[in-house]
C-alpha cells in the first residue's frame, strides 16, 4: 500500500496534472512586414511582432479511492486480503499452525473472525477551491432480517486535520467535511490520506455476515 | 453435539465463501473537469455541454452518470436527492449515456445537453451529475465476534451544473462582519445575502495586520450563496508566497474589496 507521503507527489507533478487536464493553449501571432526602400535595397531592416499567450486553465476535481500513485499511471490493483482467525472456546484460543497441536475445546462452536480495521486510501486533488466530501449509504447493513447501524461503522483519517473521513450515516447521506485547500488561497488541493475503518462492535447482534455499501462523494459546490 | 457441528461448518462455509468469492476491486482513480459547469441559456434554446473524464488507473473501468437533485444549506451542508425535487430541472437534461468505460490512462468525453422548455421562468437551474464507478473500489471486510462485516465502498465525483435562464443574476447585500471557529481555529468571515435569482460567489481579497504586526492576506470562501440564502463565509488567510501557512494573531485590520459577480463591497474593519 502506497503511504499518503509517497502518494504526495512533488508540485512538478501536480503542474503536469494541470497541463494535461487544462483546455487548449491559445497564441495569438502579431504581423508585421518592413521592406528596404527601393532606392536603397540593401538597408538593413528590422522588424518586431508581439505573441500573446492566453492560457485557459480548466477546473477540474480529482477523487481517489482505494491504492494508487497519482500522477505517477497506478499499476496497482487492489484485492482483498483478509485473514479468518479462528478462536476456540473456552479459553478464546488460537490453534497453533501444524499437525496434532493440541487445544483444549469446550464444545461450543468456534468463531471466525476478521481483521478488526481495515485501511482505505483517499487522495483529492482539484483547482477549483474548496472541495466538499460527503459518505452516502448506499445500502444498509443487512443479514437476512437482521440489521446493524451504520454508525458502528467507525471511520477515522491518518490526516484529521486535512483530508478529514466524512462519518457514515445510518442512511442517506452524512454531514459534509471540508478538505482544506493546499495552496493558492485554498483554490489549490492536493491531499492524501488512509481512512481506517473499524467495527465497534456493541450490542448483540444476530451473527451472519451483514453487508452494504458506501459511497464517497468529492464535489466543489 | 451435532447442531454445535453444523453450525460451526455453516460459519466456516459461510466466512470462506466471502471470501472465495470476492473479486479483485480496481480503485477509482478518476478525474474530471471542469469542476462545475456555470453556463447561461434563455427559455426554449437548447445548450450543449460536455465533461471530460479521465482514468488514471492501471485498468479499465466503467462509471456509470446519472442526475442527481440537490440541496445546499447555509451551513454548507450538501445533500443530494435521487428523486426528483419540486421545481427540478433535471427533466430538461439529456444525457449522452448511463455509463462510459473509459481505458486505462486514458479519457474520454462526455456529452449533455439542457433543454429548458419555451415557457421556463427567468431563475436558474441546478442539478449534478454524479459520475461513480460501478465496481467498488474497495470490498473492506470487518468482523468481531460471530459477526463479520461486507462492505463494498465506492468513490463518486459530484459535478454541479448551474443554468443561468434569462438573465438570473445574483444580487449581493453585505452584512454583518465577525470572528467564527472552524476546524478549531478563529476566524473572520462576512455576512452575505443574496437576494437575486442566480448563485454567486464572493472573489478577491483584503489587506490584513495581525497583532503581532504581521501582513498577510484574507481571502474570501469561494462557495456559493444561493438565491434567498445568507451566509457566514470565511476570510481565510493567504499562504506566504513561499507556501508557508499564516498564523493569525488577534485583533486583525482589514481593508480592500471583495467582489461579487455583479459588484464588489468596500471593507475596513478591525476583526477581535
Amino acid at each position: 500500500m502506497t503511504s499518503p507521503a509517497k502518494s504526495i507527489t512533488s508540485w512538478y507533478g501536480f503542474a503536469a496534472m494541470l497541463a494535461v487536464l487544462a483546455s487548449m493553449t491559445d497564441a495569438r501571432a502579431d504581423q508585421t512586414q518592413v521592406s528596404a526602400p527601393v532606392g536603397n535595397p540593401n538597408q538593413t531592416v528590422s522588424a518586431s511582432a508581439h505573441l500573446d499567450f492566453v492560457i485557459n486553465m480548466g477546473k477540474f476535481v480529482f477523487f481517489r479511492v482505494g491504492t494508487g500513485a497519482y500522477p505517477t499511471a497506478s499499476a496497482t490493483i487492489d484485492s482483498v486480503s483478509f485473514t479468518l482467525q479462528p478462536s476456540i472456546p473456552a479459553s478464546a484460543a488460537t490453534p497453533v499452525v501444524g499437525n496434532n497441536q493440541n487445544v483444549s475445546w469446550n464444545g461450543t462452536a468456534p468463531s471466525f473472525g476478521t481483521s478488526a480495521t481495515t485501511v482505505l486510501p483517499v487522495e483529492v486533488r482539484s483547482n477549483a477551491g474548496t472541495i466538499s466530501l460527503t459518505a452516502t449509504a448506499s445500502t444498509l447493513l443487512t443479514s437476512g432480517a437482521n440489521t446493524i447501524p451504520f454508525s458502528q461503522v467507525l471511520v477515522s483519517s491518518s490526516d484529521t486535520a486535512n483530508l478529514p473521513a466524512p462519518s457514515i450515516p445510518n442512511s442517506g447521506v452524512g454531514p459534509v467535511v471540508t478538505v482544506v485547500g493546499t495552496s493558492f488561497a485554498n483554490l489549490v488541493t492536493q491531499r492524501a490520506a488512509n481512512w481506517t475503518f473499524s467495527y465497534s462492535g456493541s450490542g448483540a447482534p444476530a451473527a451472519g455476515t451483514y453487508t452494504g455499501q458506501i459511497t464517497f462523494t468529492a464535489m466543489s459546490p | 453435539m451435532i447442531a454445535r457441528s453444523s453450525n460451526f461448518v455453516w460459519c466456516t462455509a459461510l466466512l470462506c465463501a466471502i471470501g472465495a468469492s470476492r473479486l479483485p476491486a480496481a480503485a477509482f482513480e478518476i478525474g474530471v473537469g471542469p469542476a462545475r459547469v456555470e453556463v447561461s441559456a434563455k427559455s426554449g434554446q437548447r445548450i450543449g455541454q460536455s465533461l471530460e473524464i479521465s482514468n488514471i488507473g492501471a485498468a479499465p473501468t466503467e462509471v456509470s452518470l446519472r442526475t442527481l437533485d440537490w440541496s445546499f444549506g447555509e451551513n454548507g451542508n450538501v445533500t443530494f436527492h435521487d428523486e426528483l425535487l419540486p421545481n427540478s430541472c433535471r427533466t430538461w437534461v439529456t444525457l449522452e449515456r448511463s455509463n462510459v468505460k473509459v481505458l486505462a490512462h486514458e479519457k474520454k468525453n462526455f456529452r449533455f445537453q439542457v433543454e429548458p422548455p419555451a415557457d421556463a421562468v427567468r431563475g436558474e437551474c441546478r442539478f449534478m451529475i454524479a459520475i461513480e464507478g460501478v465496481e467498488p473500489a474497495q470490498r473492506t471486510l470487518l468482523g468481531k465476534g460471530g459477526v463479520g462485516l461486507n462492505l463494498p465502498v465506492n468513490g463518486r465525483i459530484a459535478i454541479p451544473v448551474y443554468v443561468q435562464l434569462n438573465g438570473a443574476m445574483p444580487k449581493f447585500a453585505l452584512g454583518e462582519l465577525g470572528v467564527h471557529v472552524v476546524n478549531g481555529a478563529r476566524t473572520p468571515y462576512v455576512t452575505v445575502s443574496n437576494q437575486g435569482d442566480a448563485h454567486g460567489r464572493l472573489d478577491g481579497s483584503l489587506e490584513a495586520v495581525g497583532a503581532d504586526g504581521k501582513e498577510f492576506e484574507l481571502v474570501p470562501d469561494g462557495s456559493p450563496v444561493l438565491p434567498g440564502q445568507t451566509r457566514q463565509l470565511s476570510l481565510l488567510p493567504k499562504n506566504t508566497p513561499d507556501g508557508k501557512s499564516v498564523a493569525m494573531v488577534f485583533p486583525i485590520r482589514s481593508k480592500g474589496v471583495i467582489d461579487w459577480d455583479d459588484g464588489s463591497f468596500k471593507i475596513n474593519a478591525e476583526f477581535k
